[in-house]
């Protein structure tokens, strides 16, 4: 409910932007105040399930698919095949085991993330 | 006497435990040192979105990437992509020192709508040594000197505004790693290829260090901004395109040997360094690399990507010497718009043409199997080699680095530079991966450009 309103809100302030009402029709406006000072925009977070980021619903969302880290990917191209005519190739192993002296990495443990947007409250001034 | 003796053999045997011991701690410290370690990595997201990430730094400077995985498909951690974080700033994608550092991420900036459950997600650092760095690295050649001016990414989709963004083409040098260290390959082609010359006879050849080449030819923006005194040398420059189209009519010896002349400065001459106010000593100076043409075999060798005789670097089939349809894909050749149709033969386009003929913008065709545009057609690049007509130097042994011998071969004039990869006014057959040619280095040619390349890693 709350996040209906707060679209309602955004979505009146584009309006009010784009010079249109809600429903479509132009915007009146106040002859006594220019239009950019008659909302003043306080963007608040809402403390309610915000702030503390606890554990939250995993919605269905789609993600994208990396190789990383990619492992020799040329290395691998270059000896995958039956394309090099007569070639003989390293040992992949060894390659790999090189770059893998080279390159260390870390992981964080697991927290919960969100990136959807923040909900921000209009307060209207009139 | 004995004791004597015993106490010198005791003392000989002590001194080479120490010699050996000293030895041991030497190489140890010397690999120690090589080898950057990442320890103590958190991650923690504010109630505004905003993602730190802190990580500890020790051993040796590095190379820093950052990948972030989620387990929502069970308990296989999977990297959100590297679109999704490319956007994170701090001790990421660039040189690191030691020490403990921070990165910030904006996930709803760029991975927004996404809601993960407590658990879920981590962040991955990565600490690259200096002489392995990451596959892509960026130059920005508008910056203004020194060392710093480079960035990294782990893979294609890391790469800010993606490979084939407009940036990539003008301000910027974005470089592919090339792994190509002790891989034996072999290099020509043999008589099954269409329209192959003599001068191709298929050898084995070994590399001994990876490399970066540059994934699209230097364009006249890139050229601009490096050598502003000639700042428009090339013949198809059509004001409405020639940013991004590749830059020709420029000499090997003012890209190497001398400065913006077409002398030949014999002390310049590689393996000397080039000549500091040639167009890669001021990309030197600027960059802090050591930038360089490739050599004939790292050229075809990153042309193949991996695909041998009677292949197109994609894998496609070399189907015919004049009009190819697989190059079609692939690059600009006389037959898919680099010449005119003019009812009876092909023709030079006018030189204040647009890019749909003569030398087409680069990238404007598919990569190569290991993401380099341009390869086959466009323009001819010119490589570091003097030019000989026997490739197999060594009577088809393995060569090592088989790039300008110290002393000619019988019978050879060492009169030209190596040419590469056909060009725009050129049939498919003179595009192919094999495909050799050649030039007086003191040269300018409508048809003949170059990339760069220089040595994995920082120096």
């Amino acid at each position: 409910m709350v996040r209906q309103a707060t679209l309602n809100n955004q979505r009146k302030m584009e309006n009010m932007a784009t010079g249109k009402k809600l429903d479509g029709k132009p915007y009146a406006g106040d002859p006594h105040v220019a239009p950019f000072l008659r909302v003043a925009l306080v963007a608040a977070i809402l403390a309610v399930g915000e702030a503390a980021l606890s554990p939250l619903h995993a919605d269905t969302y789609q993600f994208i698919v990396s190789g990383y880290p990619a492992e020799n990917e040329n290395y691998a191209a270059a000896s995958s095949g039956t394309a090099l005519v007569t070639s003989t190739h390293a040992v992949p192993t060894a390659v790999q085991a090189l770059e893998a002296r080279y390159r260390t990495w870390g992981e964080s443990d697991g927290i919960a993330l969100r990136s959807d947007k923040l909900r921000i409250m209009m307060v209207v001034i009139r | 006497m004995k004791t004597q003796k015993n106490t010198f053999a005791s003392k000989k045997r002590n001194s080479c435990r120490f010699l050996l011991a000293t030895l041991a701690v030497a190489t140890s410290a010397t690999l120690q040192a090589a080898v950057p370690e990442i320890s103590g990595v958190t991650m923690a997201q504010a109630a505004n979105r905003l993602v730190t990430i802190a990580y500890t730094l020790a051993d040796a400077p590095a190379v820093i990437t950052l990948d972030v995985q989620t387990n929502v498909t069970g308990d296989v951690w999977t990297s959100i992509g590297g679109a999704a974080v490319r956007n994170a700033m701090g001790d990421v994608w660039k040189r690191v020192e030691a020490g403990s550092r921070t990165i910030t991420w904006r996930p709803d900036h760029s991975w927004p709508d996404h809601k993960i459950a407590d658990g879920g997600a981590r962040a991955v650092v990565t600490a690259w040594a200096l002489d392995n760095t990451p596959d892509y690295m960026a130059v920005d050649v508008s910056a203004t000197g020194g060392a710093g001016t480079q960035t990294y990414y782990p893979a294609a989709d890391f790469v800010p505004g993606g490979v084939t963004n407009a940036e990539y083409k003008t301000s910027v040098l974005l470089m592919r790693k090339i792994m190509a260290k002790d891989v034996t390959w072999t290099m020509g082609s043999t008589p099954l290829e269409t329209k192959r010359a003599a001068n191709e006879t298929a050898h084995r050849v070994t590399l001994t260090n990876n490399y970066y080449i540059g994934v699209y030819e230097v364009t006249q923006a890139q050229w601009g901004l490096i050598q502003p005194s000639r700042l428009t040398p090339s013949t198809f420059n059509n004001a409405a395109d020639r940013a991004t189209r590749p830059v020709e009519n420029v000499s090997y010896n003012e890209i190497r040997n001398s400065a913006n002349s077409t002398d030949d400065t014999a002390a310049y001459r590689w393996p000397a360094d080039p000549n500091p106010n040639s167009f890669l000593g001021k990309l030197r100076t600027k960059s802090g690399l050591d930038f360089d043409l490739p050599s004939e075999a790292q050229w075809e060798f990153a042309s193949r990507a991996g695909n041998g005789d009677t292949k197109w670097g994609d894998g496609s089939g070399i189907l015919n010497a004049d009009s190819d349809a697989n190059l079609n894909l692939l690059g600009r050749y006389e037959r898919n718009g680099g010449k005119v149709w003019n009812g009876s033969s092909y023709v030079n386009p006018a030189e204040s043409c647009g890019a749909t003929n003569g030398t087409a913008i680069v990238g404007s065709y598919a990569p190569n199997a290991w993401g380099l545009y341009d390869m086959q057609g466009n323009v001819w690049e010119w490589c570091l080699d003097w030019y000989e007509s026997d490739i197999t130097e060594n009577g088809g042994a393995v060569n090592i680095d088989p790039s300008a011998p110290a002393t000619a071969l019988s019978g050879e004039s060492r009169s030209n530079r190596v040419l590469r990869g056909g060009s725009w006014f050129g049939a498919a057959g003179a595009c192919r991966p094999a495909q050799r040619n050649s030039n007086a280095p003191s040269t300018r040619s409508y048809s003949t450009g170059f990339r760069v390349l220089c040595s994995a890693g920082l120096r």
